[in-house]
C-alpha cells in the first residue's frame, strides 16, 4: 500500500514538473508592447488579456467590442503566449444569431501577430475557439489590442 | 502572472486525478460521434462563461468624437480642480480620477493651455492618492506634458500613454475590474460636458445617443468590479436610472423592431432635456465627493 502511494506521488511529481514546463509564462507587458507597436498610426484605445485554459474539451470565448460610427479602428491579436493555436473570428452579430458569418478569421494563417481593420465601424464580436488539451491541462494567454484613429479637427459634417 | 501561480497550485491535484483516472481504457469513439460531442461541449462551455468580456472604449476617443461633432468649449463647466481637496474617501478618489481624466481630455482637445496644465496636475495628484504613482513615471510624464503643451499631437499621445499605463497597473495588480469604475465616471462627465456644450448646429446629440448603446455593458462591468471597499451603490442606481429613462422613450422602444439601429433614433427636445437632467444629477453626486 505504502509502495503504491509512493509510486503515485512520484508520478504526480514528474507530471507536475512537466506541466510547469508546458505552461507558458505570460509576459503580458511584453506581449502588449509588441501588439501596440503594430498599431501605428492608430492610437491605443484598450486591451484585453484573455487567459486561455486548454481543458479536456474544446471551448469558446466571446468579447464584445463597441466601435463608433464613422471612426477608424485597428484590431491587433498577439498569439505568442499560446502553446497551441486558438482560432480567432470576428462577427458583426452576437452569438444569438445562428447564421452569422465571420468578417475575419485567423484560420489558415500561421502568423503570431494578426491585424484587422474593419471597413464599417459598428459593434463587433470576437470569438476565440480554444481546442482541447493534449492529455494535460495547458494554459496560455491571448492579447487583444484595439487602436483608433485620433482626429480632432472640427468637422460638423460628421455622420 | 496569475496564470502560472494558479497553475502551480492546481497542477498537483490535476496530475493526481490524471494518474488515477487516465489509465482506464476509454471506449473508442468514431470521428463522427466525437465531432457531435464537441459541438455540444462548445455550447455548454459558452453558457457557463460568466466573465464580463466587454471592451470599454477610450474616454479620450469619446471626447475627440464629441469635439469633431461641433462641441463648443464652455469654460467653467468642468469639475473645479480645487474640489480635489474634498475627495477624502477611496470611492470619491476613484470616481473623480475618471471625472478629471474626462475634463483633461476636454480642455486638451480645445487647446486650453492653462486648464490642461491644471487638470493634468490634479489627475497626477489623484493617481498618487489612489496608489498608482507609476502611471506618471515619477513625474517624467508631467514634465513631458508641460514641455509639449503647445503641440496637441504630443499632448494627446501623452494622454494615451496615461491610459495605457493605468490599464497596465490594474492588470499587474490583478485589479482590471476597476477600469469599469474609472470609465463609468469618465463616461458620465463626458456625457455631461457633451450635453452642456452642444450647439444647435452640432451633431453632438446623435453622438450622445450612440453612447447609450454601451451603457448596459458599463453597468454590468461596474457591478462586476471586485473591490468590496468601494461604495458604488449610487453610481449603479444613477446609471440604471439613465438607462431606464432612455429605454422608456418611444423611439428607443422601436429598437426591438428589425432593422432599427441606434443611429436611426431621433429624440425630442423634451426627451434630450430629461436625459441630460439625469446625467447632471448623477454627475453632481459624483463630484460632491
Amino acid at each position: 500500500m505504502k509502495k503504491t502511494a509512493l509510486t503515485l506521488f512520484s508520478i504526480a511529481a514528474i507530471l507536475l514538473m512537466s506541466s510547469a514546463i508546458i505552461d507558458i509564462v505570460c509576459d503580458t507587458k511584453t506581449l502588449k508592447k509588441e501588439g501596440i507597436s503594430e498599431l501605428n498610426p492608430f492610437y491605443y484605445s484598450a486591451s484585453k488579456v484573455t487567459e486561455v485554459d486548454y481543458d479536456y474539451k474544446s471551448s469558446r470565448r466571446e468579447i464584445e467590442v463597441p466601435l463608433f460610427k464613422g471612426e477608424k479602428y485597428r484590431m491587433i491579436f498577439n498569439k505568442k503566449g499560446l502553446p497551441k493555436d486558438v482560432v480567432i473570428e470576428i462577427f458583426e452579430k452576437d452569438k444569438s444569431h445562428d447564421n452569422r458569418k465571420a468578417v475575419f478569421t485567423s484560420e489558415g494563417s500561421s502568423a503570431d501577430i494578426l491585424s484587422y481593420s474593419p471597413e464599417k465601424s459598428k459593434k463587433m464580436f470576437i470569438r476565440y475557439t480554444i481546442p482541447k488539451a493534449d492529455g494535460v491541462t495547458e494554459k496560455g494567454c491571448l492579447v487583444f489590442i484595439l487602436g483608433y484613429q485620433l482626429t480632432f479637427v472640427t468637422d460638423t459634417k460628421d455622420n | 502572472m496569475s496564470i502560472l501561480k494558479t497553475s502551480l497550485k492546481s497542477i498537483a491535484a490535476v496530475s493526481l486525478a490524471g494518474v488515477l483516472f487516465s489509465c482506464a481504457d476509454a471506449p473508442k469513439k468514431t470521428e463522427e460521434v466525437e465531432q457531435v460531442e464537441e459541438v455540444e461541449e462548445l455550447e455548454s462551455m459558452e453558457s457557463v462563461n460568466l466573465e464580463s468580456d466587454f471592451i470599454m472604449p477610450s474616454p479620450i476617443q469619446i471626447a475627440a468624437m464629441f469635439n469633431r461633432s461641433g462641441l463648443a468649449y464652455e469654460s467653467g463647466i468642468t469639475n473645479p480642480t480645487n474640489n480635489v481637496s474634498k475627495y477624502n474617501t477611496k470611492t470619491s478618489r476613484y470616481l473623480n480620477f475618471g471625472v478629471y481624466s474626462a475634463d483633461l481630455a476636454y480642455v486638451v482637445l480645445n487647446s486650453e493651455r492653462q486648464a490642461s496644465l491644471d487638470y493634468i496636475k490634479v489627475v497626477r495628484d489623484l493617481s498618487d492618492l489612489i496608489g498608482m504613482p507609476s502611471i506618471f513615471d515619477g513625474g517624467n510624464l508631467l514634465t513631458s506634458f508641460e514641455k509639449n503643451i503647445d503641440n496637441q499631437d504630443s499632448v494627446l499621445y501623452i494622454l494615451t500613454t496615461i491610459k495605457l499605463r493605468t490599464d497596465d497597473y490594474l492588470a499587474e495588480n490583478d485589479d482590471a475590474s476597476k477600469e469599469a469604475v474609472f470609465f463609468a465616471s469618465a463616461w458620465v462627465e463626458g456625457m455631461y460636458l457633451g450635453s452642456k456644450s452642444a450647439t444647435t448646429e452640432s451633431s453632438i446629440t446623435s453622438r450622445i445617443i450612440e453612447q447609450m448603446s454601451i451603457l448596459t455593458n458599463v453597468i454590468g462591468a461596474v457591478k462586476n468590479q471586485t473591490d468590496q471597499s468601494l461604495d458604488l451603490t449610487y453610481l449603479i442606481s444613477g446609471l440604471e436610472e439613465i438607462l431606464t429613462t432612455f429605454e422608456g422613450f418611444e423611439e428607443v422602444k422601436s429598437l426591438d423592431s428589425q432593422g432599427v439601429s441606434f443611429s436611426d433614433i431621433v429624440l425630442t427636445n423634451e426627451e434630450i432635456s430629461l436625459l441630460n437632467k439625469e446625467i447632471e444629477t448623477l454627475r453632481t453626486r459624483i463630484i460632491a465627493g
